[in-house]
């Protein structure tokens, strides 16, 4: 029997995107938990013979071990099957959301450090600010796009349904508060994230609110 | 008769000097709430299930939670944090952890009058409770383009569209458009065959965003207008964060709005 085991630490947004991705597929796991904060147990000796790049999360599924949320989201929408829309097979669909996948990874990374910053860190205030500015022009870039979708009848990122893409790019825009980035100057994004925090087993985390 | 081009579609009546536009109708569904800033004051703007709009000071009397962030319920809006429930006028009405108790009339939120007109939601911005909204301003037919936040101060707007409107969103073969201020807050864009009415509106003091809707009956024509223009008014974002441009040689002196004579609406009553 096939077990899934996520290294999970309760306040990190790239872990809560894995949990909430297994959550709304229906897929079954257990979390390991990670003392992240302030442990730093994610670079220490025991977790590095798991993870040797040193970070959090990583799924370990059958053997397999996965580092990275966006990577884990992949592998987890072809274990929920060929059946569910989660990862569109071909053509624009899969192109379109391994493209939002990558923007989740590489541009909205600035708002994942701003919140670390803000909750854990030391960095200085013009750092802070620094990283304030490049997540409230990767929302901006969000915002235009659901823009033009709301235009033409669409409610999610890439296909008539949810998509990875959209779990992916969901925690940063909603935890945005944390660091300060409010979600007044995104009307379509707010409209997008009521939507998914409608999915059946849409979870929260720390920082979400839970009703809305 | 003739119409002319000019002056296709436009309104009768707008709403007075005292209103300010703070968002699209079309941005706040109905049973939801969403934060807006005004002048840096912070606003709960949200409609009750029955979707009439209302806006409340964006802090619980409880705890200062912000109650933009709470949830509606019915003709309620409840705060996140213990869910208080306040009515349509502000008053208190249930704090869960004391279900029997009668609230007092002390515990209260301040109310903004608000209508809307245009597609836009104008609140007054004093604050107090039932000041009736201008009920003899007919309805105006508009489709809703998009709010977009820029890095302007209020007094640069309408100096910056004169600068940045026709090039970067309509071209030169577009034909000569006119900006022309309507009211303190709101500019009519004359394309000559359609009417663009924005809604300016100082969210803090150097962040200001535009509220934009095409006027009139929606046709081919004005869904056709509307995707250009949501594709293209993003690029104001830059040329914003840009302006005013550095003269070069040659270029006559451009005069950037200041205070008191910008003629855009820019004070808001401090709140208590």
């Amino acid at each position: 029997m096939s077990e899934r085991v996520l290294y999970d630490f309760e306040l990190d947004a790239n872990c809560y995107k894995v949990r909430l991705a297994l959550s709304v597929m229906d897929l079954s796991f257990r979390t390991v938990a990670v003392d992240a904060y302030p442990g730093r147990e994610q670079q220490k000796a025991g977790f590095l013979s798991i993870n040797p790049l040193g970070r959090i999360p990583v799924l370990v599924d059958d053997g397999l071990v996965i580092d990275g949320a966006q990577a884990i989201l992949a592998h987890l929408a072809r274990a929920a099957g060929h059946a569910t829309s989660w990862l569109p097979d071909a053509g624009q669909g899969f192109a379109m959301t391994m493209q939002w996948l990558m923007f989740a990874q590489s541009d909205l990374a600035c708002a994942l450090t701003a919140r670390d910053l803000a909750l854990f860190g030391t960095g200085s205030a013009i750092e802070q600010q620094r990283l304030a500015n490049h997540s409230l022009q990767a929302f901006e870039q969000m915002e235009d796009h659901m823009l033009m979708r709301q235009a033409v009848g669409a409610t999610w990122f890439v296909a008539e349904g949810p998509t990875i893409a959209d779990l992916a790019l969901f925690p940063a825009f909603a935890l945005a508060r944390d660091f300060g980035v409010d979600h007044e100057e995104f009307p379509a994004l707010r409209r997008w994230s009521r939507r998914l925090r409608q999915l059946k087993g849409f979870m929260t985390m720390p920082g979400i609110p839970d009703y809305h | 008769m003739t119409i002319t081009n000019a002056r296709i579609n436009q309104p009768d009546a707008v709403p007075d000097h005292s209103w300010f536009p703070v968002a699209l109708a079309a941005s706040v569904d109905a049973g939801t709430s969403a934060g807006i800033r005004l002048n840096g004051a912070e606003i709960a703007v949200w409609r009750d299930a029955a979707g009439e709009i209302q806006a409340f000071e964006d802090r619980c009397p409880h705890r200062g939670m912000r109650l933009s962030l709470g949830f509606v319920r019915k003709d309620h809006i409840a705060c996140l944090y213990h869910g208080w429930q306040y009515d349509k006028a502000g008053q208190c009405r249930y704090i869960p952890a004391h279900p029997n108790l009668e609230v007092p009339k002390t515990i209260a939120v301040p109310v903004h009058a608000c209508i809307e007109w245009a597609g836009m939601i104008f609140i007054r911005a004093s604050s107090g409770t039932g000041e009736p909204g201008p009920a003899d301003l007919p309805a105006q037919e508009a489709l809703p383009v998009r709010s977009l936040y820029l890095d302007l101060s209020l007094c640069d707007v309408l100096p910056f569209l004169r600068h940045a409107l026709q090039s970067a969103i309509f071209g030169a073969d577009a034909g000569e458009i006119h900006i022309r201020p309507l009211s303190p807050s709101l500019l009519a864009v004359d394309l000559g065959n359609a009417c663009l009415l924005l809604g300016v509106h100082a969210s803090t003091q150097r962040r200001t965003a535009l509220h934009v809707v095409i006027l009139g009956p929606r046709t081919d024509a004005q869904l056709a207008l509307l995707r250009v223009l949501l594709s293209r008014l993003p690029r104001l974002r830059r040329l914003a964060q840009e302006f005013p441009p550095s003269p070069r040689q040659g270029d006559p002196p451009m005069i950037v709005g200041s205070g008191s004579t910008c003629g855009i609406a820019s004070t808001v009553e401090a709140h208590p």
